[in-house]
């Protein structure tokens, strides 16, 4: 919401609170910080496919055998076990695909909050699962789920990115199209 | 008022030098450095990684130029900025990684290897393209909420 002049406001306080309640500007050098940083956590998501690729997923296998065994979500290891593990392959396009994903939106900046928002969960999934295993530091998959949180709350698209483009085309259409409106919060 | 096309070099100069960070972060690190001094017969040495990372900065402001180039006659509006970025970023693949690196020096690629050097190609495009937009003004600051509202 913006905030607009007012005549009536005088006191210190009610400008102080103005100025607080006023929606933070970002500088165009924080704007283009962001963007970088959202570029190299599309990398960090893009190069996870190299170990991981199709047809056998081979080197993801080894990984959810792990989270079924550490994890500390109570009945979490049943669904990996009888349900992921059992359709290994379908697993392995599902999160090659969602990885890819992430890491095209993140990389080009399309859709950035999508992108942040699908890195959480995926990130999240490998803390549940990965976190506490043997070997493992909790705090790289913790780090992972927050650096996807940042990505969500931060605008990271509207420089070296096509969100740029894509954001007033939507706020615009927004107003007549509720399908322009919901995308709207995913650039 | 800077021309369009010593916008592109500085544009590309800065793109490649992302790219520069892009590659360094590797398992080797910086294994496609080295691939990039490879390009001009510099690998194999002590430095190679530095030439890598000097050459692409190079190419990138040389990329640039010939990018700026083109805008130099187009209506600079952000959009037309990064589709003519996108589309230097696929010559940049074409010329680089295709014709140099695989058709004169036969570097092979894995699949991911295929799509790696793909995409940082297109990202180093948008950058260059991004860059350009936002150097010659006209594109808005971002508010936090004002941006959704």
């Amino acid at each position: 919401m913006r905030i607009s002049p007012s005549p009536e406001i005088h006191t210190p306080t009610e400008i102080a609170s103005t100025a607080t309640s006023a929606p933070p500007v970002l500088g165009e050098r924080s704007l283009m910080l962001i963007a970088v940083v959202r570029i190299f956590v599309g990398l960090l998501w893009f190069q996870q496919l190299a170990w991981k690729m199709p047809p056998t997923f081979a080197g993801l296998h080894s990984y959810v055998v792990k989270e079924a065994q550490y994890t500390f979500i109570p009945g979490y290891a049943f669904i990996l076990r009888n349900i992921f593990l059992t359709h290994f392959l379908v697993l392995g396009t599902f999160v090659w695909s969602a990885e890819c994903l992430v890491g095209l939106l993140l990389l080009f900046g399309l859709f950035s909050r999508l992108g942040g928002l699908l890195a959480t969960i995926l990130a999240f999934q490998l803390y549940a699962g990965l976190a506490y295993a043997p070997g493992e530091w909790y705090w790289t998959y913790g780090m992972l789920v927050l650096l996807g949180l940042t990505l969500i709350a931060v605008p990271s698209g509207r420089r070296l990115g096509i969100d740029q483009l894509l954001a007033p085309c939507l706020q615009q259409t927004a107003r007549k199209s509720s399908l322009a409106r919901i995308a709207s919060w995913f650039v | 008022m800077q021309s369009t096309v010593k916008l592109g070099v500085r544009a590309g100069a800065l793109a490649g030098l992302l790219l520069v960070g892009l590659f360094f972060t590797d398992y080797g690190p910086a294994t496609n450095l080295n691939t990039v001094a490879h390009w001009v017969a510099l690998s194999g040495n002590a430095f190679s990684k530095v030439i890598g990372a000097l050459l692409l900065i190079v190419l990138g402001a040389l990329f640039g130029g010939f990018f700026g180039l083109v805008m130099r006659r187009q209506p600079a509006t952000l959009a037309r900025f990064i589709v003519v970025g996108l589309l230097t970023g696929l010559l940049w693949w074409g010329v680089l990684v295709l014709l140099v690196s695989g058709l004169l020096w036969h570097i092979q690629q894995s699949p991911y290897g295929v799509l790696f050097w793909l995409i940082t190609s297109l990202v180093y495009g948008l950058v260059l393209g991004s860059i350009t937009g936002n150097m010659t003004g006209g594109v808005q600051r971002v508010q936090y909420e004002g941006a959704r509202a």
